[in-house]
């Protein structure tokens, strides 16, 4: 575990903005904070990096050294008056990396974000999609254990934002924990293991969000074995089952683990009826109603 | 430290915003000294204080030039936001002192003076610049638009104690003596000023050196201020 929040909650004189939020952090997770705006996903954001103290409750760093922490903001600065050159080495030196490093990190993230054509023109002459590339690219400067995004993808364009979406992804994969807020259904799909919907100022849901927005798979056939209890009741990804008839069965599967168990039935001689998907609407809804306001 | 600073004077350097400031000093240096001859000290105290005016708004200028978002990315870089600010205040008093340079060697170079000048006035005068534009920048700093919210309030601060600052005498004069002690929380400006002031054969002595003294001790008080600002603005 890297990080832990416990009961936090945040005041501004008499105005509670959240209260009793609790969550932990693991290497490599990635969790979307959901919420309607002005719900404290900013303010939660913004306690994890320390930029604001909670009024109340931890914030715990589980690790022996410090950990580092890397931020991408919704709008990146337009004015900045310098190349991503220049201002990725300011940034790395405040931070106290070394020039050694820094000379070959940055070409480095620079031709990952393919940004070598623009890399002699001040970033207040790129693009927005550009600029925001170079956001990210400030915010994995050092390689952090941790990454705060503030919706990432706001206002831009489909093409820019699948290439962000991959490459968070394969900051990801690399083990990089995860943490952001967003209003892009695809973001939240690709990316989040876990999701939090934040409703009059507490954490509403909290749900592993591969199993709940990809729903279930519902598996039917026919099957006699006095067994099938017991040898249901060991397989992996079984989330439900239950006997229609006497040799009739039905069975939830999650979907990652649905072509393994249809394997599984046929070698223990069932005969697959019908394969189908069951969406989980509770959460569908949910999300689709935070992203619509 | 010394690279967030050179980021800090990189940004303000690129941006322009220095400009209205430094030409203004310099512009109105060589128009107070078109009249020959003058006299040493009083030149520099009225130099003083037009750079204690002016680096209260270089501090204010340089302070609002990074974007909010980017002042965020920068604090967390730098590990905590009073080493940002500690920049940003070491930034402006760089460029003040620059111009306190200025504005003790141009009357030097021209040969603006009445008399021959010593070594003791130039220190005197420099170090009564670089005094009196660090406690101009620490005024602004405090009244700067991140740590007041309305630019209004942040402005009208800035004016009313720096004119507070210059007025001591008169307001001293005016005041019943009983009220007196409350003209120490004023910034000490007039206290450097009066040492100026003393004529072209002022010698080094204890009286001199108390005065500034007071100034640095004061803008350590300013400066733990500062920091005290800032925490309860991030515990707010």
């Amino acid at each position: 575990m890297l990080l832990q929040l416990e009961n936090v909650s945040k005041r501004y004189l008499r105005h509670t903005v959240v209260q009793d939020i609790s969550f932990s952090i693991f290497e490599g997770q990635s969790l979307a904070i959901l919420g309607k705006n002005g719900s404290g996903k900013s303010t939660i954001l913004k306690i994890i990096l320390g930029l604001s103290k909670a009024t109340n409750g931890l914030v715990r760093q589980l690790r022996g050294d410090k950990l580092k922490i890397g931020y991408i903001p919704e709008q990146f600065p337009k004015n900045l008056r310098f190349t991503p050159d220049e201002y990725l080495y300011h940034l790395g030196k405040i931070q106290g990396l070394s020039s050694y490093y820094l000379q070959k990190r940055i070409p480095q993230l620079i031709s990952q974000f393919q940004l070598d054509t623009v890399k002699n023109l001040w970033i207040h002459h790129l693009s927005k999609g550009m600029r925001q590339k170079v956001g990210i690219m400030q915010a994995i400067l050092h390689e952090p254990d941790i990454l705060v995004l503030d919706e990432p993808l706001s206002g831009l364009d489909m093409t820019t934002q699948q290439h962000l979406i991959e490459q968070i992804l394969s900051l990801k994969k690399s083990g990089v924990a995860i943490i952001f807020t967003c209003h892009e259904m695809d973001l939240l799909r690709k990316v989040a293991d876990r999701a939090i919907i934040l409703e009059d100022k507490k954490i509403k849901e909290d749900f592993m969000l591969q199993e709940e927005i990809d729903g279930y798979m519902i598996i039917e056939c026919r099957w006699h074995d006095s067994k099938a209890c017991d040898l249901l009741r060991d397989v992996d990804g079984v989330t439900e089952y239950i006997s229609l008839t006497e040799d009739v069965w039905r069975i939830q599967v999650v979907p990652s683990y649905s072509d393994r168990l249809i394997a599984q039935l046929l070698c223990w001689g069932a005969s697959i009826c019908s394969v189908t998907k069951h969406e989980d609407d509770h959460y569908e809804h949910k999300i689709n109603e935070i992203f619509q306001t | 430290m010394p690279f967030l600073i050179r980021y800090v004077l990189y940004d303000y350097i690129r941006s322009y915003r220095y400009i209205p400031q430094v030409s203004i000093y310099i512009i109105w240096i060589g128009i107070f000294y078109t009249n020959v001859p003058n006299p040493i000290m009083d030149s520099y105290a009225i130099t003083c204080m037009f750079l204690y005016f002016l680096s209260a708004w270089l501090c204010m200028s340089l302070f609002s030039t990074e974007d909010p978002i980017q002042h965020q990315i920068t604090i967390l870089h730098a590990g905590g936001v009073a080493k940002v600010y500690i920049s940003k205040i070491i930034s402006t008093w760089i460029i003040t002192i620059l111009l306190s340079i200025f504005a003790v060697v141009y009357p030097i170079i021209f040969d603006k003076f009445d008399k021959p000048v010593q070594f003791f006035h130039i220190s005197l005068s420099f170090l009564s610049h670089i005094t009196l534009s660090l406690l101009g920048i620490l005024i602004a700093a405090l009244f700067s638009k991140s740590l007041v919210i309305r630019t209004m309030d942040s402005w009208g601060g800035v004016s009313l104690l720096l004119i507070l600052s210059v007025s001591y005498k008169g307001i001293e004069a005016k005041l019943p003596s009983i009220l007196h002690p409350i003209l120490w929380i004023l910034p000490p400006f007039s206290k450097v000023f009066s040492t100026l002031n003393l004529g072209d054969n002022i010698r080094f002595s204890f009286q001199i050196a108390l005065p500034f003294v007071w100034v640095y001790v004061y803008c350590l008080f300013m400066i733990m201020i500062l920091f005290f600002i800032l925490k309860k603005k991030r515990d707010f």
